[in-house]
């Protein structure tokens, strides 16, 4: 139960995560062009992606030394959590700009708009806009259920199960708003798998170079809590030592509160 | 002095601005790996904590680095 929930819950959360990123994509095509060639865009990329999953998920799992197989996957939650943690701290101090969903649809709307209607029976360009940006967000995805999946036997399928419910959920909440689901706390979510990775991330690499905790896996609870508090103070320092230029704030930040950015690099 | 500024500034932007954040993180757990490996130290809780507190520097050292950064513009 305990594998299931830790598996669970951080694929979940991140994949919420991306494919809220990917719907503005696929519902700003959808809008402009039809729906028929983003939503097969997206069945496509899903396929490759349950492929990648089906073939990597047990080739990992069953073949890889269990030390050197904490060693390098740790290693890799902690890159990709650090990686993670650095971004959205930097979007809460107010360095990086806040993902703008809405504004993110507008620009694909309008550059949509801008390239024309092709002429076939079939909206190719549509499709390959769908594949791609859903492929793209999808890889993320398909890590971290290889890695925060392969920790122990329920949790491949858990990783697998939050993956697939963050598709669904994002895909009929996308259907159901017919626009961008641009009232998703993103940084939020983000910082807190971030904090989830680094946690796992540093027990694994820890525990794959030998090191024995004190308290076996409860371990995980008080890395946890440190990560939080750190990031915590992170933010709070970062903030009292940057004094964010005035940005014109969208009406969606505004009403949650977030506060404006000053330009983001990715 | 400035030489030596001029030496280990750049040389801490490469391990942990940015995307070098990453290589500050393989030299954290390559340096533990040895510390780990010494008999002196050992593979106790305290190296696994050395581990954590060192990654989590280098992750504030980063970000503090690119709000300074971002606050001379």
């Amino acid at each position: 139960m305990v594998e299931f929930v830790v598996a669970v819950l951080p694929v979940f959360l991140a994949s919420v995560v991306e494919c809220v990123e990917a719907w503005t994509v696929v519902v700003a095509v959808g809008l402009t062009r039809g729906w028929r060639a983003p939503l097969l865009g997206v069945a496509a990329a899903a396929t490759i992606i349950g492929i990648l999953l089906a073939v990597f998920g047990v080739t990992l799992v069953d073949r890889i030394d269990e030390q050197v197989f904490e060693l390098v996957i740790g290693t890799l939650l902690v890159l990709f959590g650090l990686r993670w943690m650095r971004k959205a701290a930097l979007r809460s101090i107010g360095v990086l700009a806040h993902n703008d969903e809405d504004a993110d649809f507008r620009r694909t709307v309008a550059e949509l708009e801008a390239s024309g209607r092709g002429r076939g029976p079939f909206d190719w360009l549509g499709f390959s806009i769908a594949t791609k940006t859903m492929l793209l967000e999808g890889l993320e995805i398909t890590f971290l259920v290889l890695t925060l999946g392969a920790s122990g036997d329920a949790s491949y399928p858990a990783a697998v199960t939050g993956a697939a419910a963050a598709f669904v959920v994002v895909g009929v909440a996308g259907l159901a708003a017919r626009g961008p689901l641009s009232r998703v706390p993103q940084n939020t979510m983000k910082m807190f798998v971030a904090v989830m990775l680094a946690t796992f991330g540093g027990f694994w690499v820890a525990e794959g170079l030998g090191v024995d905790w004190a308290g076996g896996a409860w371990a995980l609870l008080y890395l946890f809590a440190f990560w939080t508090a750190f990031v915590l103070v992170l933010v709070a320092v970062g903030r009292s030592r940057f004094e964010p230029v005035a940005a014109e704030a969208s009406p969606v930040s505004t009403a949650l509160g977030e506060p404006p950015g000053v330009g983001d690099s990715t | 002095m400035s030489r030596l500024r001029g030496l280990v500034g750049p040389l801490i932007g490469l391990i942990v601005d940015d995307g070098f954040l990453a290589v500050g993180a393989l030299v954290v757990i390559a340096a533990i790996a040895v510390v780990a490996d010494d008999r002196l130290f050992g593979t106790g809780d305290a190296t696994g904590w050395a581990l954590v507190a060192l990654l989590a520097a280098i992750t504030g050292i980063s970000v503090l680095r690119a709000v300074r950064s971002a606050d001379r513009r």
